[in-house]
């Protein structure tokens, strides 16, 4: 397990920087710079323009360029962010974890709903319950965000004024202890009810697809017939088997609990990656997409191998070498 | 939404443009909002758009104060303005965006000069003198201006600014000021020189002298502000102004209206009155501008959510949505700027005067205009607006929509249509490409129309859609043949840069020797009356010979409760230059 556990952390090396090269190649070939996304339509003479194209290294071949941001990325230096002259560290560090407290609220009532309801739905297939969750998850899928993130906004803050509109915090009040926590968990209602519906739906329809496919196994079936409770049968029997492709799901969830809701975010605005991601295109901040992008794919690799050590925790058949 | 795809665009080319637009506007004939008389949105529908009359500043009052929410009547000494974005860049030296602007602008300090409502500069923490030969400016500070911390605002203070946007590792936004012919800003900038030759302090006294006259200088200038050497001057050393750049602002020691004591990143930012302000203590003891989902300003304000928000899509929805809230004041006032579309005049098809005229004399701007902002725009006819001291409507031809005028200028210029409808001359077609950004409000109507109107006269036009860094970079190299484009002006009306030959901005590769030297002479002249007089020869120029087609002026829509007091705003002086003026109930 140790010497497995190793040798993938030491294969993340290598594919790391075969991603760092594939996107820093990507992001530079996009046309224009940050400068021209800063400056451009300015009077500011073509020599000054130039100068500080210079001063980000922008005027050297996109080798060089790669080569400086390796070195500096493998000293822990991610750069300066140009849209908020900041290090892009530090411009993660402010608005990830804003991302991360929407999002892993929303992916713990996800599994919370989903899990309990797929289950059911798989053993009372077709019935009353099974149709309607299975209608409710079509319309949370097929939803779009943007439009139930304005539509909960528009009912529960600006016509019933029940809730905060947008933001992490009520300005003009000072607070503390108890009312702080209060006042960011109201602020939270909103976009987490529109990250959960959305989501719901297809975590649900994805547990109630592996329990069908274990439920009519003979090994159930034998179960049932020495005479085990249904719902020993159920939860210890046929969900453990189940496990294996929800633990799938659970880990290809990682790098989306930090890489932020463009959409939620921005309506309510909610001060997130995800946003920030975006305007760092529209803005060429090269540094700050090289950053979060290999994070993104850190995390991506880092979730897959969580599920491959998971998958030996639900099934002792699997065995990691 | 959609306005803020348009501002959001013209925000860029207003950021990088142009420069300290109107900081800390002084004298305006300031407009109370609850002493302005209530004007019916609907009462100038009737009229077309393309009148001047649409464009006039006008306050639509509210009607029932008794509705203002609870949340903004409990906030006791604190104003909440609202905003689309902030990047936490609030050293006005290196703020680029016009969101920010409301944080740096009262922040970072006040400057030597501020500009009245038509855009000329008058006295600010300075009165000023320019030499009979236009080469010597000189400043004398008024008596007893403090920093935010008690200490005197010195003369040497202003050149340190000076010396940052000089300095060769600077990358703000502001023009280096060898570009407007300082003496010794060059050899500063590339080290040759310990300081800027060109600069002399004396006492409550600065001196500048160019090298040669250039009418825009004062505007830059004027628009200095101080950076206090106890303070900060080791902070700028020559070759490396980092110090200044990545200094945290929070708590910044001032010279302006307020000081800046927490920023939540991407959330809000507060401030605080400074007491020591030079136009006196601000009214309002706290100020906080707060992140405001684009597209959703109204509802900011009608749920009180915030007290004022200045970015409100100005069309009859929005208005009615304020209308209705019956506690929200909105005051509407032309956008300082104009959108405009650029020609490749590298491309052989736009060579001729006659076949540019004809082309918008194909396009029907009037019904644009009113499709995308109804009332609230209007047709727009040379690069200066009607705001400005140096506004001209005389010679200047109108260009209404006429197909059969340029059916017949095509002609003129040797164009026929060939078995297929299709225009040729020479044996080519007339054919080109418009390059826009996707999601804009005024391409996303004015492409269908221009399409099938050209269509009609046989030319065949394609639309391409790219993002702005990309639109920029084909601005920049030229290779494109059509595209849109808007931006907002400042008080300096010198625009040479785009029109001239050569021009660091004439992305239009246009070139005209007779606007080449109007533009020279009016950059020469410092007398009001005679710069006025060859700004309209500018103008009648650009209107006949058509470089690129200027198309509307929209404009702004500021929405605030009935807590504020003492509102005033103006297009030369928006509200982050009035803030000190506000009262709360």
């Amino acid at each position: 397990m140790k010497t497995y556990v190793t040798r993938r952390l030491l294969i993340l090396i290598p594919i790391l920087i075969g991603v760092s090269i594939i996107v820093f190649l990507l992001i530079a070939s996009i046309p224009g710079d940050a400068i021209d996304a800063k400056f451009g339509a300015s009077r500011l003479p073509a020599e000054k323009i130039a100068e500080m194209k210079a001063l980000l290294g922008l005027n050297q071949p996109v080798g060089v360029r790669y080569l400086n941001w390796l070195k500096n990325a493998l000293h822990g230096n991610l750069g300066i962010s140009t849209q908020y002259n900041l290090p892009v560290a530090t411009v993660i560090h402010d608005f990830i974890w804003n991302s991360f407290l929407l999002a892993i609220v929303s992916f713990v009532l996800e599994l919370l709903i989903a899990i309990p309801v797929g289950v059911l739905s798989a053993t009372k297939i077709h019935s009353f319950f099974d149709n309607l969750f299975t209608v409710l998850a079509f319309a949370g899928i097929s939803l779009p965000s943007f439009f139930l993130a304005l539509l909960l906004q528009k009912g529960f803050a600006v016509d019933w004024k029940m809730l905060p509109m947008d933001g992490m915090h009520t300005v003009g009040v000072t607070l503390a202890g108890g009312a702080y926590l209060m006042d960011i968990l109201s602020h939270m209602i909103l976009p987490v009810i529109c990250l959960t519906t959305i989501s719901v739906g297809g975590a649900m329809r994805f547990v109630r697809t592996s329990m069908l496919d274990v439920i009519n196994q003979d090994y159930i079936r034998t179960a049932r017939s020495k005479g085990l409770p249904e719902r020993i049968v159920i939860y210890r029997h046929a969900l453990k088997n189940a496990a294996i492709p929800i633990i799938t799901y659970i880990g290809n969830s990682l790098p989306g609990l930090f890489s932020g809701a463009l959409i939620t975010e921005t309506v309510f605005a909610w001060p997130g990656i995800g946003k920030i991601f975006l305007e760092s295109i529209a803005k060429r901040d090269y540094l700050f997409m090289m950053g979060y992008v290999m994070l993104v794919a850190l995390l991506t690799m880092l979730g897959n191998l969580l599920a491959d050590i998971l998958y030996s925790v639900a099934d002792p058949r699997i065995r990691l070498k | 939404m959609k306005k803020r795809k348009i501002t959001g665009f013209a925000s860029f080319a207003l950021a990088a443009c142009l420069l300290l637009s109107s900081c800390n506007g002084g004298s305006t004939a300031s407009k109370a909002a609850n002493s302005a008389p209530a004007s019916s949105a609907s009462s100038d529908a009737s009229s077309a758009a393309g009148t001047q009359a649409d464009s006039e500043e006008k306050m639509i009052a509210a009607t029932d104060p008794s509705k203002l929410p609870a949340a903004a009547s409990g906030r006791k000494d604190t104003l909440v303005v609202g905003c689309a974005d902030l990047s936490g860049i609030f050293n006005q030296l290196y703020a680029s965006s016009a969101d920010d602007w409301h944080v740096s602008v009262p922040i970072s300090g006040a400057q030597l000069l501020d500009n009245d409502d038509k855009g000329e500069m008058i006295p600010g923490t300075a009165t000023y003198k320019v030499s009979d030969d236009g080469l010597t400016y000189t400043f004398t500070l008024k008596d007893g201006d403090k920093y935010s911390d008690g200490s005197p605002v010195k003369a040497e203070d202003y050149v340190n600014s000076v010396k940052v946007i000089c300095d060769k590792s600077y990358d703000g936004p502001l023009s280096p000021l060898y570009n407007y012919n300082l003496v010794g800003a060059q050899d500063y900038h590339d080290g040759k020189a310990k300081d800027i030759s060109g600069i002399k302090v004396d006492g409550n006294k600065i001196e500048f002298k160019l090298s040669a006259p250039n009418a825009s200088a004062i505007y830059q200038l004027g628009t200095i502000i101080p950076i206090s050497t106890a303070k900060y001057g080791s902070l700028i050393k020559q070759g490396d102004v980092s110090g200044i750049k990545n200094l945290s602002m929070i708590n910044y020691v001032t010279n302006g209206s307020y000081t800046l004591t927490d920023y939540k990143a991407g959330q809000s930012a507060t401030m605080k009155a400074n007491p020591n302000y030079y136009k006196g203590a601000p009214k309002i003891p706290n100020i906080i501008v707060k992140v405001v989902a684009e597209g959703e300003e109204m509802q900011a304000v009608t749920t009180g959510n915030v007290d004022i928000d200045d970015e409100v899509t100005c069309n009859d929805d929005q208005v009615a949505i304020g209308q209705q809230a019956g506690f929200v004041n909105m005051w509407v006032q032309p956008t300082l700027g104009y959108g405009w579309v650029g020609l490749n005049h590298k491309n052989d098809l736009f060579k001729d005067q006659k076949v540019r005229q004809a082309l918008l004399y194909a396009l029907d701007r009037k019904s644009l205009v009113n499709s995308v902002y109804g009332q609230y725009a209007h047709v727009q006819n040379i690069n200066q607006t009607a705001q400005s001291w140096l506004y001209t409507e005389d010679g200047i031809n109108t260009y209404d929509y006429d197909l059969k005028k340029a059916a017949s200028l095509l002609q003129e210029a040797g164009w026929t249509k060939d078995a297929n409808g299709s225009l040729t001359k020479d044996g080519k077609p007339f054919k080109f490409t418009f390059s826009a950004t996707k999601g804009n409000a005024v391409t996303d109507v004015m492409l269908p129309m221009m399409i099938d109107a050209y269509k009609q006269l046989g030319i065949n036009m394609q639309a391409e859609y790219v993002d702005w860094p990309t639109l920029q970079q084909k601005f920049e190299k030229q290779t494109y043949d059509m595209a849109f484009m808007a931006w907002g002006l400042t008080p300096d009306p010198d625009d040479s840069y785009v029109y001239c030959t050569g021009g660091s901005e004439n992305y239009l590769a246009y070139s005209n020797p007779e606007l080449d030297k109007a533009y020279k002479t009016a950059l020469t002249l410092t007398d009001d009356n005679q710069r006025k007089a060859q700004y309209a020869k500018v103008y009648q120029i650009i209107n006949n010979d058509l470089p690129n087609f200027i198309i509307y002026q929209r404009s702004d829509c500021v929405a605030f409760n009935t807590r504020i007091k003492n509102f005033a705003c103006a297009p030369y002086n928006l509200i982050y230059n009035q803030y000190y003026k506000y009262e709360l109930q």
